[in-house]
């Protein structure tokens, strides 16, 4: 069935009750509810046009240039929620999506034909899918490593004093951010089709495709999803750690944005 | 023999260290004493060079550079105010260091570990109990355990005694006092650790007020 557009203006509108209930609480985010809901409307609007163009081109150049863009964006997206500094962070974190995403690529031959996946019917969305929730994994992981290694670098610090390697040191702080980032599907693993049928599985079955099928590729893609969380949130702080972390352990006073420090570094 | 000379640390825009002139001779028991907020434990990260600074900083008459910044780290014991989230047991808390790659050549003492344990007030059936179970005070000594193990001729103690008991601090006191070869800088509240220490040095706003260079 298909939605017209004034139908879905009037669902809108329902966005009203939550905006009362955060006046009613005093809470200061009414602007920012308005502010991200127009923006995902204006941003779904421009993506579905580009997406309408894209399929009927169906180029794999133009595909390949699409994903390097939402690579780009998204690993962007990662350092500013994460307040990692741009300038000493980007070309790191980048080669590590990289990375995940080509792997995750060449993987889903495993399940799909070429032909087939890399049309951009299939290519784009699920590439989308998968990047989507790396970049949830990243910004858990990084932010946890760097919180986590700032705040606790007295214990850092001891581990270094007692023989520890830079690596051998950062080893607790890496496990607990990866972990953290990890949780949340093993959880939603667990709990699925019991507690939530997925977005993806529900828009196939609205789609008309057979439950199985939908199934099928459900399955995939949470696969997909928890390999490509765990390499990058991994891979992103290995490679995170070059340009923050010398060779002798010594932190970067100013990886956070807004953190400057006079001095000099050690001396070579 | 370390030496901070005209040392300044700025950290947003806040000048945390300003013209500090610092030497340790070998085998110097040194309290460092300060308000909170003085710059203590930053003074005591730029000794380790964790913390960035202008001005030098020697060891043996050496400029610290890369090329012997991690040899010196090795050298130098430090215990901060921390509680490392550590789940296994006691003896497998005390066996960390071992497993590190620079500490292959290391044997763990067996006897060394049975005299402190003794000395720091614990009974042996510790070493069976969870880390995680120690109570504060337990944990604080057997980090001090675990570090005074790798016998290093520098250590660097950031309120190492803060959780314990007198009976306990005086312990500690004289382990690390006791040993006229061994360097130490402390920050510490404690008189006992003034009573025992050569020197005192004073800070103040970031300044050194009494006993610098």
């Amino acid at each position: 069935m298909k939605i017209s557009y004034l139908s879905l203006f009037f669902y809108l509108l329902l966005l009203l009750i939550p905006i009362a209930i955060l006046v009613y609480l005093k809470l200061k985010i009414v602007r920012s509810v308005i502010v991200s809901f127009t923006r995902m409307i204006v941003q779904l609007a421009f993506v579905g046009l580009y997406l309408e163009y894209i399929f009927k081109l169906d180029n794999p150049l133009i595909n390949a240039l699409w994903i390097l863009i939402m690579i780009i964006v998204a690993n962007q997206s990662i350092l500013r929620q994460t307040g990692l500094r741009f300038k000493i962070f980007f070309f790191y974190t980048f080669p590590s999506h990289i990375i995940t995403m080509v792997f995750s690529f060449v993987t889903f031959l495993i399940v799909l034909d070429m032909g087939t996946f890399f049309s951009a019917r299939y290519l784009i969305p699920i590439g989308g899918m998968v990047m989507g929730n790396m970049l949830r994994g990243n910004i858990v992981s990084l932010d946890r490593f760097y919180h986590s290694l700032t705040q606790r670098e007295e214990e850092y610090i001891y581990y270094i004093s007692l023989g520890a390697s830079k690596m051998e040191a950062l080893q607790p702080f890496i496990s607990e951010a990866v972990k953290s980032a990890l949780s949340p599907y093993i959880a939603t693993a667990a709990t699925m089709g019991l507690v939530s049928l997925p977005g993806m599985m529900t828009g196939q079955i609205l789609g008309g495709a057979s439950p199985v099928v939908a199934i099928q590729y459900q399955v995939m893609i949470l696969v997909a999803i928890f390999v490509a969380s765990s390499i990058s949130s991994f891979l992103g702080i290995l490679f995170s750690i070059i340009p923050s972390i010398d060779d002798c352990g010594s932190i970067r006073r100013d990886i956070f944005l807004g953190e400057t420090t006079k001095g000099t570094k050690v001396r070579r | 023999m370390i030496q901070l000379e005209h040392v300044k640390v700025v950290k947003q825009d806040t000048v945390i260290l300003q013209d500090i002139n610092l030497t340790l001779y070998k085998g110097d028991k040194v309290l460092l004493k300060g308000d909170s907020g003085s710059g203590k434990s930053t003074l005591i990260k730029s000794l380790l060079f964790f913390e960035q600074f202008q001005g030098r900083l020697l060891f043996n008459g050496q400029e610290i550079t890369v090329k012997n910044l991690c040899e010196y780290r090795r050298q130098s014991g430090y215990i901060g105010q921390i509680t490392p989230n550590f789940n296994e047991n006691v003896w497998d808390f005390l066996s960390i260091p071992y497993k590190f790659k620079s500490n292959k050549a290391l044997t763990f003492d067996f006897q060394q570990m049975q005299e402190l344990l003794e000395k720091l007030n614990f009974d042996e059936a510790v070493l069976d109990k969870r880390f995680s179970e120690l109570s504060g005070g337990e944990k604080q000594r057997m980090l001090i355990l675990q570090m005074l193990l790798l016998d290093k001729p520098i250590y660097l103690l950031d309120e190492v005694t803060s959780a314990l008991d007198k009976k306990n601090i005086q312990s500690v006191v004289s382990l690390f006092t006791g040993d006229k070869n061994k360097t130490i800088l402390s920050i510490s509240h404690n008189q006992e650790w003034e009573d025992h220490c050569s020197r005192v040095i004073e800070l103040e706003k970031g300044k050194i007020v009494m006993g610098g260079d």
